[in-house]
């Protein structure tokens, strides 16, 4: 146990390197860099390239330029248009980056050789020469990254960008190219971090994940915005991996998740910090004042009796009669075409369905999720265990529904701690949760899954029917709830909260219980998409269903379509699935195009290429 | 002629917040736009300082043309601008606030020591954080901040937003000093009084056109009420 602490506090110099390039980013920026982890893998397979770890003394510099051009360009054109946006461009990259080395690389894991060796401290512990020299480079690289800032000339034209861009230009500083320093800064140590990675132990395309998920969770139990709370917290993590690796190898990871939840949860300002702009403050200093305004608002709201229901009066009344119309037309086609063309229809409902849940989350209620892979795993996962228990999978619809609700009605008070960026990771590590823990129970098939019982009488043209009739009734009730949702009361506060939350709040607005609403319905849709999915599939296997790549669809969906329109997800998943069609045959190039797109598309056409291509036009 | 404003319209989306508003301050003199709320002054100020692209008309500084300049190319010219509500950048000490100002700074008579000198209260807290500072402290490191860069043009937007009457005259009080060296100041500035007081030329705004323009002498009050609120009298 003894060594296995002081492994662990050695391990944390790892994340604190990940990390420092992260926070380094989002404190300067405001830019959560989702694309993190996979730049670090980048740079490891760089020096693959280049023949060694000794090529760090070209890949560390290269990573730096490259820094600075990628802020110049693609990060400032994001940051120009909004938070949602660079969290977006960013997620995209990591889509593109992970392909193209699956492409270039293949999935096989590579690794960086570097002199083993160790020095016995006690007849327990010893301590790997490379693990003491990554802590060490760590140390380095923290104390080196504060002198940069506190001591030097540029170091103090950062920390003014970083304070208030528009006064940092009136005092002539020119702010683009200091925040590209600072990215070339934290690009360096991104190189860095991925050439000890790298030398630590082997890695693969899709490595870049897990270095984000542990150098966010490195800051946020360490305190957000402190250097040496980002070691302690990379510390505290490494600790509790390899505590949990000692009692069983594949509880190294869910053990870290969950000391980072449990920090969420118990002390959201993080080991060290003071509480910060990014954590969700409980007490709200004007809440009381709110609450009066609130009561206020409402006693005068309750007279005339209209009012109180909120209409938005420009809604288009039509939906419904299109909706039903659409809805009738598709239910009769199992008679009227092959079964073939109904099981890819399915696949279609299961992402306008995504789509639109996602678009609730992001577009309406401001919560960028790219942890919804949960819900669609867990909705799955439902599936299986209430079709093991001898029932019909296709009464399992509703109950993964209700099941996913209650599931993300628990993860909320855990999540919204967190706001932006800081959010969106946190969801991710909760879907990650969820397939480790699944992976281990044996009942539910581990790691390699089970096929769904309770399938295998049915007739198969029938069975295609129902499935495909179960997932247009899913579809058809998501946009349902959308639409209504958007014309509730719910829905003018939750477009107040989008355009301006503080001042939504003074009116007394239930800011928190607004979005915990919808993110408990689009938990709820995407569980029943899951358990859909889960049927059409007739198995289930926790990396696929629990797969990020289902957030990339949901979001590349909403993107191109148009984000916060109800017909934006609907367009988005008809042409994504179009391109899915046509691009499949390309493999992993195919989802590198598609989130080259995703990414232009956010920052050229932010409201959706239709809509822009009908600006262009007119 | 330091700067000169030539026909200046600039817009808000679509709305037009300054219609052809011309203008001229020499070294010496302080030129005071006053006007009421939303009369696009401040606009007027940060068009001028590079923040906000004109849609038409010029700014020239000593005869070379820089409207379609950034506001940070604008330092190194001689433009400097002490913003609406101070803008420190709060993290950063008093010294350091100074030292980013100084940092693309012209050669002049303005160093960090001169600027302590200016407010004696200064050295002794040079390395608090801008944060801790009250308001009239902020105000004179934004002045400061904004003094150090040796601007021939000194914009200064606002003073007494937020401020007390008394550290309000304080800061006032050292316009003389300032207009020795040689710097042109133009102010915008809701407190009427305060205005016409300091300033060698007033000009009002209404709905972002000049409604009136003179010496401080020649101008009555009631002219000035009039052109402030576009009374007619009959």
């Amino acid at each position: 146990m003894a060594n296995a602490i002081v492994q662990g506090l050695l391990l944390g110099g790892l994340y604190a390197l990940f990390a420092c390039g992260l926070s380094l980013v989002f404190g300067v920026m405001r830019v959560i860099n989702l694309a993190h982890g996979d730049f670090a893998v980048v740079a490891a397979y760089l020096a693959v390239l280049f023949g060694g770890l000794q090529s760090g003394w070209l890949v560390v510099p290269l990573f730096a330029v490259a820094g600075y051009f990628l802020q110049r360009t693609l990060i400032q054109a994001s940051i120009d248009r909004g938070p949602l946006t660079t969290l977006l461009v960013t997620f995209g990259l990591s889509v593109v980056i992970e392909n193209l080395l699956l492409q270039l690389f293949s999935a096989d894991s590579h690794s960086l050789s570097a002199s083993s060796g160790s020095i016995r401290l006690t007849d327990q512990i010893s301590v790997g020469r490379l693990s003491l020299a990554i802590f060490a480079l760590a140390v380095v690289v923290l104390l080196g990254l504060q002198a940069l800032l506190s001591r030097t000339g540029t170091g103090r034209l950062v920390r003014a960008v970083a304070d208030d861009p528009e006064a940092a230009r009136l005092s002539g500083v020119a702010h683009r190219h200091i925040l590209g320093l600072a990215a070339g800064a934290a690009f360096a140590t991104v190189a860095l971090a991925g050439l000890a990675f790298g030398a630590y132990s082997s890695f693969a395309p899709a490595s870049g994940t897990g270095r984000l998920l542990y150098a966010f969770e490195a800051v946020v139990i360490g305190g957000l915005g402190s250097l040496w709370g980002t070691l302690a917290g990379g510390m505290v993590l490494g600790v509790a991996q390899s505590i949990g690796a000692e009692l069983n190898l594949s509880y190294a990871v869910i053990a870290g998740h969950l000391v980072f939840l449990a920090v969420l949860a118990l002390r959201p300002e993080g080991l060290t910090g003071a509480r910060s702009g990014a954590v969700a403050r409980r007490s709200w200093p004007s809440l009381r004042l709110a609450r009066a305004v609130r009561q206020a608002v409402r006693a005068k709201a309750r007279q005339p009796d209209e009012r109180a229901r909120g209409r938005h009066p420009t809604k288009r009344s039509w939906w419904p009669v299109a909706g039903f119309v659409a809805v009738a037309v598709l239910a009769y086609l199992p008679y009227a075409v092959y079964s073939g063309t109904t099981d890819t229809l399915v696949n279609l409902f299961i992402l306008l369905t995504l789509a639109t849940m996602w678009n609730l989350l992001a577009g309406y209620a401001g919560l960028v999720s790219v942890g919804q892979q949960a819900f669609v795993g867990l909705g799955a996962y439902f599936t299986l265990i209430v079709a093991q228990n001898g029932m019909s999978p296709f009464t399992a619809l509703p109950v993964a529904a209700i099941a996913c609700g209650v599931a993300a009605l628990a993860v909320s008070f855990l999540v919204f701690r967190l706001r932006g960026g800081y959010f969106a990771i946190a969801t991710w590590v909760v879907a990650d949760v969820c397939q480790l823990a699944i992976s281990r129970v044996p009942a539910l098939g581990g790691g390699t899954g089970q096929s769904l019982p309770g399938l295998s009488g049915i007739d198969p043209a029938l069975l295609s029917a129902y499935t495909y009739w179960g997932a247009l009734g899913v579809a058809a009730l998501a946009l349902a709830t959308a639409w209504l949702l958007l014309r509730a009361r719910i829905g003018l506060a939750l477009r107040a909260v989008r355009d301006d939350e503080i001042g939504a709040r003074s009116l007394g607005v239930r800011v928190g219980r607004a979005r915990r609403v919808v993110y408990v319905v689009a938990g709820m849709g995407c569980g029943a998409a899951g358990a859909v999915l889960a049927i059409s599939q007739l198995n289930v296997e926790p990396t696929s269903a629990f797969s990020v790549g289902w957030s990339a669809q949901m979001i590349f969906c909403t993107i191109i379509g148009g984000i916060d329109t109800l017909e934006g997800p609907i367009i988005g998943a008809v042409l994504f699935f179009g391109l899915q069609q046509a691009l499949s045959q390309y493999g992993a190039w195919y989802l590198v195009v598609l989130g080259l797109i995703a990414v232009a598309v956010s920052i050229w056409a932010p409201r959706g290429l239709l809509k822009r291509l009908a600006e262009t036009v007119r | 002629m330091s700067l000169r404003v030539e026909g200046l319209s600039v817009d808000h989306g679509q709305l037009r917040v300054v219609h052809e508003v011309s203008l001229a301050v020499s070294p010496g003199e302080v030129h005071a736009i006053i006007g009421a709320n939303g009369a696009g002054k401040s606009t007027l100020l940060r068009a001028i300082a590079g923040l906000h692209p004109p849609a038409s008309g010029k700014v020239l500084l000593d005869d070379v043309d820089i409207t379609r300049e950034p506001p940070e190319r604008r330092v190194p010219r001689g433009l400097a601008m002490v913003p609406e509500g101070r803008r420190l950048f709060p993290s950063l000490t008093v010294r350091e606030n100074l030292l980013v100002g100084a940092h693309k700074a012209r050669p002049g008579p303005w160093t960090l020591e001169k600027i302590y000198e200016l407010f004696a209260w200064m050295p002794e807290r040079r390395d608090q954080k801008a944060a801790q500072l009250s308001g009239g402290e902020q105000q004179a490191v934004a002045i400061g901040r904004a003094l150090i860069a040796n601007p021939s043009v000194l914009l200064l937007d606002e003073l007494s937003l937020g401020l007390a009457p008394i550290v309000v005259s304080q800061l006032y009080a050292l316009l003389p000093s300032l207009l020795r060296t040689g710097i042109a100041v133009l102010l915008v500035e809701q407190d009427v009084s305060q205005a016409v007081r300091v300033a060698t030329w007033v000009q009002c705004l209404l709905e972002g056109r000049t409604t009136l323009e003179g010496r401080p002498s020649d101008l009555t009050p009631d002219q000035i009420l009039a052109a402030y609120f576009g009374l007619t009298y009959g």
